[in-house]
């Protein structure tokens, strides 16, 4: 586990295919808490993430021959991870017409960061955050969690929604509308979103232009 | 203020990403230099943008119960490959079958249905899911009674025997299910047949494990089909498949009467 792999990705694909029995566990282990992270934003359910990224992950293994390097390995495997999550929700909405049970507590619970500081302040809005994106349309979340959430450019995360980047753009904006209200309620601000100026921002402290968030994209994508 | 009516947050998002023509662009570019409500609106969109990004930036860590049920699930995919193609579960399920390979085009589908379609007839999966006791000694005796060799590994399906029955209906053990129908739909994915297939492995019955439950739901099948109990992952299910329909249904034995899905193979 301490030992450091230095293959590259593509390396260690390569390598699964060539029949190395641990290149792909290591390429998992490497990625791991990333996938998961996306799956857990799409689904919005631990449950559901889990299983959609186990079968999601076995299917990658038994097709990591259909690589053929013409995209990262790791946009590869998110394509996978995504679509089936995509494919999940829609099962479950196609056997459920019983809402979910709401289980913020588990959600929070399961939502521990990987890294760094979890005060009870942030894993809350976390879950906020998790709650609100539940509400909007799947195809509007897994467009936000990728480029808003997880930093991919328009162009990577077109590579692995597999559709335009114009359709790309088109789900995050309309998501970011969606969450406007969603974003202001969970923050406790009773004021109508467009009444006051700056509330989200008033709420969360925290205020970005867009200069900002693409700079921090521009360091998370290092 | 501006005498303007109010554009709709949606067309504010799509003149922030940049969708909007040229002309509508400019008119509404217009408005939010006299409309401070509009211009709050925003702002409120790039908040939003940034409380995502700012969520975003923490990587969540992937908890240790789904990491083990990975890294096994993976193990386990890893120990097929080495055994050869076909994959050992395929092999398991197709010694299960009890009548030969017909379509030299259809081995996943084959398999999958395989892998569900040896618990043939009637009520068994039901009395084994509602824990009888009776598993291990049952499933030697129902397997050899199948004409199925009794040496299967364990977690293997065990292939059974019991009477022809009733509708496809599905009647719940526990308190709560409501008699549900079951839905006809059929995945676009050809890949969820492939995947049941995966689940053979898995298979509780004969594992000789605390595997059989008394919550889960009663199965009653329509004549040929046939069910077994499955691991879903971390939770009992019940896979039901009809030869018939070529239909193959995985239930959930927890909360949801409907099925997890379902698909054609």
């Amino acid at each position: 586990m301490t030992g450091q792999d230095d293959r590259s990705d593509a390396a260690l694909l390569r390598e699964h295919v060539g029949g190395d029995p641990d290149a792909f566990s290591e390429l998992v282990r490497r990625h791991r808490d990333r996938l998961w992270s996306v799956a857990l934003r799409t689904t919005g359910d631990p449950e559901d993430a889990s299983d959609a990224l186990q079968e999601a992950l076995i299917s990658a293994f038994r097709r990591a021959e259909s690589f053929r390097g013409e995209a990262q390995v790791t946009t590869w495997l998110h394509r996978i991870v995504v679509n089936s999550c995509l494919d999940r929700l829609r099962r479950r909405k196609t056997r459920s017409t019983v809402p979910l049970p709401e289980d913020d507590d588990r959600t929070t619970e399961l939502s521990v960061p990987s890294t760094a500081e979890n005060t009870a302040e942030t894993s809350e809005r976390r879950a906020d955050v998790l709650a609100a994106l539940m509400q909007i349309n799947d195809d509007q979340r897994a467009a936000l969690v990728l480029v808003d959430m997880e930093g991919y450019s328009v162009e990577e995360a077109a590579e692995i929604l597999e559709c335009s980047p114009g359709t790309v753009k088109s789900r995050c904006s309309r998501g970011r509308a969606r969450l406007v209200p969603l974003l202001t309620h969970y923050r406790g601000n009773q004021h109508p979103p467009r009444s006051v100026e700056g509330s989200v921002a008033a709420a969360v402290g925290h205020a970005a232009t867009d200069q900002g968030t693409k700079a921090r994209k521009d360091q998370r994508r290092v | 203020m501006s005498d303007l009516p109010h554009p709709p947050l949606d067309d504010l998002a799509d003149l922030r990403a940049g969708l909007l023509p040229p002309e509508r662009s400019e008119v509404l570019a217009g408005h939010l230099t006299t409309c401070d409500e509009c211009s709050a609106a925003l702002t409120s969109l790039d908040e939003v943008e940034a409380i995502l990004a700012d969520s975003g930036t923490t990587t969540l860590r992937m908890p240790a119960p789904v990491s083990a049920s990975l890294d096994d699930a993976l193990r386990r995919t890893a120990a097929e490959r080495a055994a050869g193609v076909p994959s050992l579960s395929e092999r398991r399920t197709a010694a299960a079958l009890s009548k030969p390979r017909t379509s030299a085009g259809s081995r996943w589908a084959l398999a999958a249905g395989a892998a569900v379609a040896t618990v043939v007839l009637g009520f068994t999966a039901v009395d084994l899911l509602q824990g009888d006791g009776s598993s291990s000694s049952d499933s030697a005796a129902t397997s050899a009674a199948a004409g199925v060799s009794a040496d299967r590994a364990p977690g293997q399906l065990a292939p059974s025997r019991g009477a022809a029955a009733a509708p496809s209906t599905f009647t719940a053990t526990g308190p709560t299910q409501p008699s549900p129908t079951v839905r006809d739909e059929t995945l676009p994915r050809p890949l969820t047949a492939k995947t049941l297939a995966g689940y053979a492995q898995r298979f509780t019955r004969g594992s000789g494990s605390a595997s059989v439950t008394p919550r889960c739901r009663r199965v009653e099948l329509v004549p040929g089909a046939s069910a077994a109990d499955v691991r879903w992952h971390r939770s009992l299910a019940v896979v039901v498949v009809d030869p018939t329909a070529r239909r193959a249904t995985v239930y959930s034995c927890q909360a949801h009467p409907s099925p997890l899905f379902s698909t054609s193979y």
